[in-house]
């Protein structure tokens, strides 16, 4: 079932009704019968190991939990009784029973994903190595279909485990509830990764009907389906043909074609959350914003914090933070602190975290070279900028260049706008090798054409030019007035008809060029 | 309660804004002289007269001009094909037309992808060409929820839209709201440049396109519920492959394998069995430049010559004459043997 499709509109439909018209509190429990009843329609096969995921980690923290009761209890109880060392074997005792089971648990789903993964991209690097020194390379071929959201689901799962190894949330303690928290369905395909505490508190919590969470709610899914359906979608196939035969056309050709794609999968991608968003917005929950204006950013550091804002904090809170304040990362710190000065100490421990995160970053989003060049060239980018960060400022200075002039303002969004462009196409073109390719096409043929049928040769078909770039400019004129102030602060002010019409109209838009053009298009980050 | 009384309200609103603005993009191309509504009207008035019908997809509403087949044969015929015209929706053409017309003969066109493709997967394009064309309403309704799924009302509604805004365009843009010549009865001359393939593609090309040919079970089934159909009233039908252009047979591999099924299938259902593809000389009377659109539609001009190619070994046939020797036996054969194609393979050396 396509969330751009029309069972899926009576599907939601179908959930909305029923969840207000049933008492408060069987919400939760519908929310989990449509969560699972869409994941089997999307993804049958997958739901297997859904399951394993939602109940290892539920146990895992039932257990960890258990312990941290105990521990508690125990201490409070012989407090009195017991001698300082006592106490500090019986915290390490539990410490190490409750790491084991997070280790195990991590291990297992973790394990799970890679399976799905990485395993045949690991077992191709491996073969190429045993070609290269003449053995016989390992044959394995399997017809694994990897369960949809699994990246997602995973990661959220795992997030909630360390929440409560660290006692940042309680475990919970109904298996059902905890289910929904892992399968809910509009968050488990393409995200946001939550937070437990955050969206648990408004699963379980019952909802009272509301026209203002309707209106608006109603109104930002149909903005989602417009830039998904009209602009995503029919963006797709010219993007789609400069990748593939990027060789045959001009490096500015190449290079208009890698803005687009810019634009496609922001449209795409942010296009989902808000007809995800919306939709919750009119059950009353309120799912974590994934973008704040990402193309806005003035640099590469600002645009992750920015861009798929769940993984970027997720990755933040539980591989960043443990690498930086480890024990022997922090003693390093010290260390290059006393040799080298204290700027260069503090970011070494930074810089570790740092390659170990875009490492990982790389690896999540696929298993391919492509993706790997991809992270560590975000890596770098960011570690670049915070080693050199005293010398930019030096100069800045030298120049007399002001953070709050406007010029030297639109330059930096500019420059970090084509910056991550070049190296979001990269991955997405083919192999690691047709991405070098295609930089290479952008940077050494630079030749002008002279005519329009020259310039987007790719553009077969000139009567969709006229929504895309409708759609483009509406997007950034959206884009630039909601910076500072929502959306809503602007359309709740027109009066309720004209509202309606202009929703209509949108509506028409999406009909009459989004239904043809996404039919065949599915989501392009469901694919991680 | 409140909330949700304004909420009816803004959705009903909703609702009627997105009918209103949807009929007035749709309501008056329905109304114009559209070829899928004219088409209902033609036949309509021409009920009781007709003896022959040609019915298919898009290379048939391409390929036979009724006019010039009626001169022939002294007849009175009429072209029911369509764009991707589906086999459900064949028979809700000629259910309707064997019904009130004395027809002796139906000629049922068959390409090379008719009977392999899974006409589900098609965004329901064809049955919404088709359905301007079946009348009253409730006909129209009755097919549509009969052979329409779920999946593909919103591709219906989006393209009956995508219709509208074109006759609209064609409006604003001076250009006439119609090309419909009602002497044509049915067919769709197709516009375009002829196909030009250089020598070089050509040669690289030669069946470097593969084409499925394992029939589907259920489209031959209804194809054989189809000619059953016409038999019950006392037709004769006809399989006819209308030409595709000389560069499509060179490139496509796969076309000796769907020849010799059709031919199965043909004898099977007993009915007789034209593949114009193999015509004898083919390129003499084909020339991918005049007579096609592109590398699988006749043109306007190539329609003429299809139309009496067809008309003569059709008269032929009736008379019981032998028409073995206008045709070659096989795909293999015409490649072979045809002087354009033997030429090609002796330079290509890939034969």
């Amino acid at each position: 079932m396509s969330i751009t499709s029309l069972p899926f509109i009576l599907f939601i439909f179908a959930l909305i009704v029923a969840y207000f018209t049933f008492p408060a509190k069987c919400q939760w429990i519908l929310l989990l019968i449509f969560s699972l009843a869409f994941y089997t329609m999307v993804g049958a096969s997958g739901i297997l190991f859904l399951g394993i995921t939602a109940s290892t980690v539920y146990f895992a923290g039932r257990g960890i939990g258990a312990i941290i009761d105990r521990q508690a209890a125990y201490l409070a109880e012989h407090k009195a009784s017991m001698s300082k060392e006592e106490k500090a074997a019986f915290k390490r005792n539990a410490r190490r029973k409750r790491e084991t089971i997070l280790i195990v648990t991590i291990v297992v789903n973790i394990g799970i994903l890679c399976a799905f993964k990485y395993l045949s991209f690991l077992l191709d690097q491996l073969n190429l190595v045993l070609t290269a020194v003449k053995l016989q390379p390992l044959s394995f071929e399997h017809h694994w279909i990897m369960p949809l959201g699994i990246s997602f689901y995973t990661f959220q799962s795992i997030g909630y485990l360390a929440d409560v190894y660290w006692g940042k949330c309680k475990a919970e303690r109904n298996y059902f509830k905890f289910l929904l928290f892992v399968s809910f369905f509009p968050q488990i395909t393409q995200g946001p990764i939550s937070n437990f505490n955050d969206l648990s508190s408004q699963l379980f919590a019952a909802h009272r009907f509301h026209y203002e969470f309707f209106a608006h709610g109603f109104q930002r899914m149909l903005w989602g389906f417009l830039k998904k359906m009209v602009l995503a979608d029919l963006l797709s196939p010219y993007v789609a043909d400069v990748f593939r035969h990027y060789a045959a056309y001009s490096g500015l050709t190449v290079f208009i074609g890698a803005l687009c794609y810019s634009v496609q999968i922001y449209a795409d991608f942010s296009g989902y959350m808000d007809i995800m968003c919306g939709f919750c917005q009119i059950l009353g929950i309120r799912l974590r914003e994934n973008f704040d204006h990402p193309y806005f950013s003035k640099s590469v550091a600002e645009y992750w914090r920015r861009w798929h804002i769940s993984l970027g904090d997720w990755f933040k809170n539980y591989v960043y933070y443990p690498i930086a304040i480890s024990k022997w990362n922090m003693n390093l710190g010290k260390r290059t602190r006393k040799r080298f000065g204290p700027s260069i100490g503090g970011n070494v421990s930074a810089t570790i975290a740092l390659i170990v995160v875009w490492a990982l970053t790389g690896l999540w989003h696929g298993a391919s070279w492509g993706y790997i060049a991809w992270g560590a060239l975000n890596g770098f980018f960011l570690i670049l900028s915070m080693w050199m960060e005293p010398f930019y400022k030096k100069v800045k200075m030298a120049l007399h260049i002001q953070d709050s002039n406007r010029v030297w303002g639109s330059f930096q969004v500019l420059r970090t706008f084509l910056l991550v462009t070049m190296i979001k196409v990269l991955p997405e073109v083919g192999t690691l090798r047709d991405g070098l390719g295609l930089w290479k096409q952008v940077f050494t043929n630079f030749s002008i054409p002279t005519s329009f049928a020259q310039l987007l040769p790719f553009v077969q078909e000139k009567r969709n030019l006229i929504p895309i770039v409708a759609c483009t400019l509406s997007l950034l004129i959206v884009s630039l007035i909601t910076r500072h102030k929502s959306v809503f602060s602007y359309t709740d002010k027109l009066p309720r008809m004209l509202r309606i019409f202009l929703l209509a109209c949108i509506f028409m838009v999406i009909a009459l060029f989004g239904i043809t053009a996404s039919r065949s298009g599915g989501f392009m980050y469901a694919r991680f | 309660m409140q909330d949700f009384k304004k909420v009816c309200v803004s959705v009903v609103a909703f609702l009627l804004m997105v009918a209103i603005l949807s009929a007035v993009l749709i309501v008056p191309y329905m109304h114009s002289e559209a070829l899928y509504f004219e088409d209902a009207k033609l036949r309509d008035s021409l009920a009781g007269k007709v003896d022959m019908l040609f019915c298919g997809a898009s290379h048939a509403v391409r390929g036979f001009i009724p006019k010039v087949i009626d001169a022939q044969l002294h007849c009175n015929s009429y072209n029911l094909s369509g764009s991707l015209l589906t086999f459900a929706g064949r028979r809700a053409l000629l259910e309707e037309e064997l019904s009130r017309n004395p027809v002796s003969t139906v000629v049922l066109e068959i390409s090379y992808n008719s009977l392999t493709r899974d006409e589900s997967k098609e965004y329901a394009e064809g049955d919404t060409y088709l359905l301007p064309r079946l009348t009253p309403f409730s006909k129209r309704a009755k097919y549509f929820f009969r052979n329409v799924s779920f999946q593909d009302y919103q591709n219906v509604y989006a393209l009956s839209l995508f219709l509208g805004a074109t006759y609209w365009g064609r409006r604003f843009s001076g250009y006439g709201i119609t090309n419909v010549d009602y002497t044509n009865k049915g067919f769709e001359p197709s516009t375009g440049k002829g196909l030009t393939i250089s020598e070089e593609q050509y040669l690289s090309d030669y069946q470097s396109y593969s084409i499925e040919t394992a029939f589907l079970e259920e489209n031959c089934s209804v194809l054989s519920e189809l000619i059953q159909l016409c038999k019950s009233h006392n037709a004769d039908v006809v399989i006819a492959v209308v030409p595709l252009s000389n560069y499509l047979v060179w490139h496509a591999d796969g076309l000796d394998a769907f020849s010799s099924s059709l031919r199965e299938f043909c004898l099977e259902n007993d009915c007789k069995l034209f593949d114009f593809n193999l015509l004898r000389n083919r390129y003499e009377i084909f020339s991918d430049r005049e007579s096609f659109t592109d590398d699988s539609h006749l043109s306007a001009e190539g329609a003429v010559t299809f139309s009496l190619q067809f008309a003569d070994v059709y008269s032929r046939s009736i008379l019981g004459a032998d028409n073995s020797e206008f045709f070659y036996s096989s795909y293999s054969e015409l490649i072979t043997h045809d002087p354009h194609y033997a030429s090609l393979t002796g330079l290509s050396g890939k034969n």
